[in-house]
């Protein structure tokens, strides 16, 4: 990555608004999302309507990945509509797309019979049926890739779309994740002792036994800053590298190999780690997640490090979307010089103290941002961005 | 691109044609269809009872004590090792942090889903049915692969479904071609899928018989499934440790139809211009492609599209280029499709034989290419051109070489 990326459009839909300015408000609030207590707490976009944002017929049949994903690529600005669409490629990353509509197919398999299930149906229980649906809405056609890596998808689509800008596949990407909430994985996960107890789990705090499961999309403009600067596109803030790795190890060899990923990404960068102002943690809750992560920023940061923010204390896990979303909560925060408190319900444990979530808000200039992800199997992400203009 | 140029080193592969590159080429060559009756799951209810899959097959111990998933995954590793052991580079790979694994499919480890739910299959979905999909059903076998080894570099998985394997191999190229990784193992893989099979049926697009590529009358494609996978080195690497090439992935292609999300444009602009693509990228003529190895599913939309496609690459040559579909034989493996279908480029350009595109009857007007119907053709093949479509409309096209160009 010796090129130089922009980030120039943002488009998001999330449980705490469809702006990134709404996001980060509702971050400095510290405002758990709203959660349905039914068998166990889940945090849906309440009053979704594909429609407010897509005028096309034909969205309600679709998954709601697929109207997700497409409502966040409506909300990307950026100025893309000026430009020719072919030029224009997609990567969505995704951690269930089709899986519900596969259970839903199946059912309907058996109850109806087989020669009643519904074709469209079978379409949207392909995986990168969604990234397709996009394409289709919005004719960007130089590429089109899903790209499937957990809770890894987001940050994953981002660093393929990078790849994809710099072997002159097109001239611009738009990338991102995006996951439907999906009633049939969460209640499987809850009885797998995967998902939180209680509504009022929080990432980094005792009881929390996993993530309250939510929903959303992220997408954002790529494209060289040259061709920003061209064309007179705000910069928000700028790429400068990433790496994913799958190292399962939970031992002190795997927080050493994740340190050693992770310092040679700041190389990369040409950042020491005390040039790092903002960590975005990925903790939802689920202890091993938050163990490799906090052994892994102790490690590269020690005690001393960055301030740290957890958007999902406010978002909950939004799968393929959290890491796109951790790098609009970056954005923001270096846009406002601010590092939002933490929500005042999370009370981190003792054996976290590597990780430096603020009480109050701290104000002061960031240049730099480091979003992380390290899902449950093994999969260890991370993305450096710089602020904008 | 000097000194990273992706050579393939080795290649595996199972299909329901031949489970080492030697029987599924005999099998391309004499006409060994992989169809039969399906016996994976119960057809009584539906309008076909054909299909390709894979005959029995064993997994060492070694390998299942590391796999993350079930009959995807292993068709998946037993492919990926059988390339990693061909390419001489099995016992260098182990603890890697310069080698990636990419894997493509359509569907995943779903199988095991779909034989859940058949043990009570008047219920509603219970956790436990589902318990096999939170398990990420579509990176498990990157993750599986990657375990096998103590692969520490990139693991990725596209899941780009009836493209996906020529997504993966495309993309673990081009990951060697920049210099990220020393080798990658590229693998697409599916499994017979019910799902799959009633979702086919349910688009009318399967033959109730056999598949019939380019042939007038065709009624379309027959289902199966299988795994491809190559060993794609950097030539330093290749040259350093005296292995020998058995061709270079010098392009790869990629489009979006942004048509329509399973039918193809009907006049394959998006198919076009991955070809286009693929071969602009690889820095020749189109006049230097010697063959073309087909999408050629046998569904009359299909290849009628491809017809066009391939028209509007290779201009008034049309009528010169070769191609053909091995789908006829292997029926349609979805994600593992497009990496057995470079297998089977590579193996072409070795033999220096066209392997034909069988079951063929009858010229249709609506696709006027040289489909070499029936009958194997020697002739040297230096480059080829190897096409993937998927639901979604993503087209892919690879462009491998001859060891010797």
């Amino acid at each position: 990555m010796e090129r130089a990326w922009a980030i120039t459009g943002a488009g998001l839909i999330t449980t705490a608004g469809d702006t990134p300015e709404q996001l980060f408000s509702r971050i400095l609030e510290g405002r758990p999302p709203t959660i349905e207590n039914g068998a166990f707490p889940s945090a849906a976009i309440g009053d979704f309507d594909p429609g407010k944002y897509v005028k096309r017929k034909g969205l309600k049949y679709l998954s709601r990945t697929s109207q997700l994903a497409c409502a966040a690529a409506s909300r990307i600005g950026s100025g893309l509509e000026q430009e020719r669409p072919h030029e224009i490629g997609f990567v969505l990353g995704s951690a269930w797309a089709g899986l519900d509509t596969i259970v839903n197919f199946e059912r309907r398999a058996y109850v109806d019979g087989p020669r009643f299930v519904d074709p469209g149906l079978f379409a949207e229980t392909v995986a990168n049926v969604s990234a397709g649906q996009v394409a289709i809405f919005f004719g960007w056609s130089a590429v089109n890739v899903t790209i499937a890596a957990g809770t890894a998808s987001g940050l994953e689509a981002i660093l393929t779309a990078i790849e994809f800008l710099e072997e002159d596949r097109a001239h611009a990407m738009v990338a991102g994740g995006g996951d439907g909430l999906n009633p049939h994985l969460l209640r499987t996960l809850h009885d797998e002792g995967l998902t939180a107890l209680s509504s009022a789990s929080m990432p980094y705090t005792e009881g929390a036994r996993g993530p309250i499961g939510s929903e959303g999309a992220c997408l954002f403009v790529v494209e060289s800053v040259d061709r920003a600067a061209d064309r007179g596109a705000p910069i928000l803030g700028r790429v400068r590298a990433g790496v994913s790795r799958l190292i399962e190890s939970d031992s002190d060899d795997g927080t050493a190999m994740r340190a050693t990923v992770l310092r040679e990404l700041l190389d990369r960068c040409g950042l020491a780690p005390r040039e790092v102002d903002l960590l975005v943690v990925s903790g939802n809750g689920s202890a091993r997640r938050e163990r490799t992560e906090a052994a892994v920023v102790r490690e590269v940061f020690g005690t001393d490090g960055p301030a740290a923010l957890a958007p999902k204390a406010v978002l909950g896990e939004t799968w393929a979307a959290a890491g796109p979303l951790g790098v609009v909560s970056a954005l923001e925060s270096m846009r406002h010089a601010t590092v939002p408190a933490k929500p005042p319900t999370m009370k981190p444990r003792q054996e976290y103290d590597a990780l430096h979530f603020p009480t109050e808000p701290l104000k002061r200039t960031l240049h730099h941002a480091l979003v992380l992800d390290c899902d449950e199997s093994g999969r260890f992400s991370a993305l450096v961005v710089s602020g904008g203009e | 691109m000097s000194g990273t140029r992706p050579w393939v080193t080795g290649i595996g592969l199972v299909t329901p044609i031949g489970a080492d590159p030697e029987t599924f080429w005999d099998s391309l060559i004499e006409g060994r269809s992989g169809a039969r009756e399906i016996r994976s799951f119960d057809t009584s209810e539906l309008p076909s009872h054909i299909g390709c899959e894979v005959e029995d097959y064993d997994v060492s111990p070694r390998i299942r004590s590391v796999m993350l998933g079930g009959r995807c995954t292993e068709l998946a590793a037993l492919a990926a090792v059988q390339a990693a052991e061909r390419s001489g580079l099995e016992h260098r790979l182990h603890g890697a942090r310069d080698v990636a694994v990419v894997v493509g499919t359509t569907m995943g480890e779903v199988v095991q889903f779909e034989q859940d739910r058949a043990k009570h299959p008047s219920d509603e979905p219970t956790p436990a049915d589902i318990r096999s999909l939170v398990h990420r059903p579509l990176d498990v076998m990157a993750r599986s692969i990657a375990r096998i080894y103590d692969l520490r570099g990139p693991v990725v998985t596209v899941p780009a479904a009836c493209a996906a394997g020529t997504y993966a191999v495309g993309m673990a190229a081009s990951l060697v071609a920049r210099g990220e990784v020393r080798a990658a193992l590229a693998v697409g893989c599916d499994a017979f899928s019910r799902l799959a099979f009633l979702g086919f049926s349910r688009m009318r697009v399967m033959s109730s018989d056999c598949c019939r590529p380019f042939s007038r009358g065709r009624k379309g494609l027959l289902l199966g499934e299988g795994a491809g996978a190559l060993v794609v080195e950097s030539e330093t690497s290749g040259r350093a440790r005296g292995a020998e090439p058995l061709g270079f992935i010098d392009g790869f292609g990629l489009s979006c139809d942004a048509h329509h999300v399973t039918g193809p444009h009907p006049q394959g602009a998006g198919a076009a211009r991955a070809m286009q693509d693929a071969i602009a990228r690889a820095r020749i003529d189109p006049s230097q492609v010697d063959y073309v190895n087909a999408h050629g599913t046998g569904t009359p939309l299909n290849d009628r599209m491809e017809s066009l496609a391939l028209r509007a690459t290779f201009g008034d040559r049309i009528g010169e280029v070769p191609v053909s579909s091995v789908k006829a034989l292997t029926g349609h493996m979805m994600g593992a499709a497009g990496a057995v279908e470079a297998v089977a480029s590579l193996l072409a350009i070795r033999h220096g034989v066209i392997p034909p595109t069988w079951n063929w009857e009858e010229a249709d007007p609506d696709c006027g290419v040289d489909c070499v119907p029936n009958a194997p053709r020697e002739q040297p093949v230096r480059r080829v051109l190897s096409n993937s479509y998927a639901f979604g409309g993503n087209n892919g096209s690879l462009l491998l070489s001859t060891p010797a160009a």
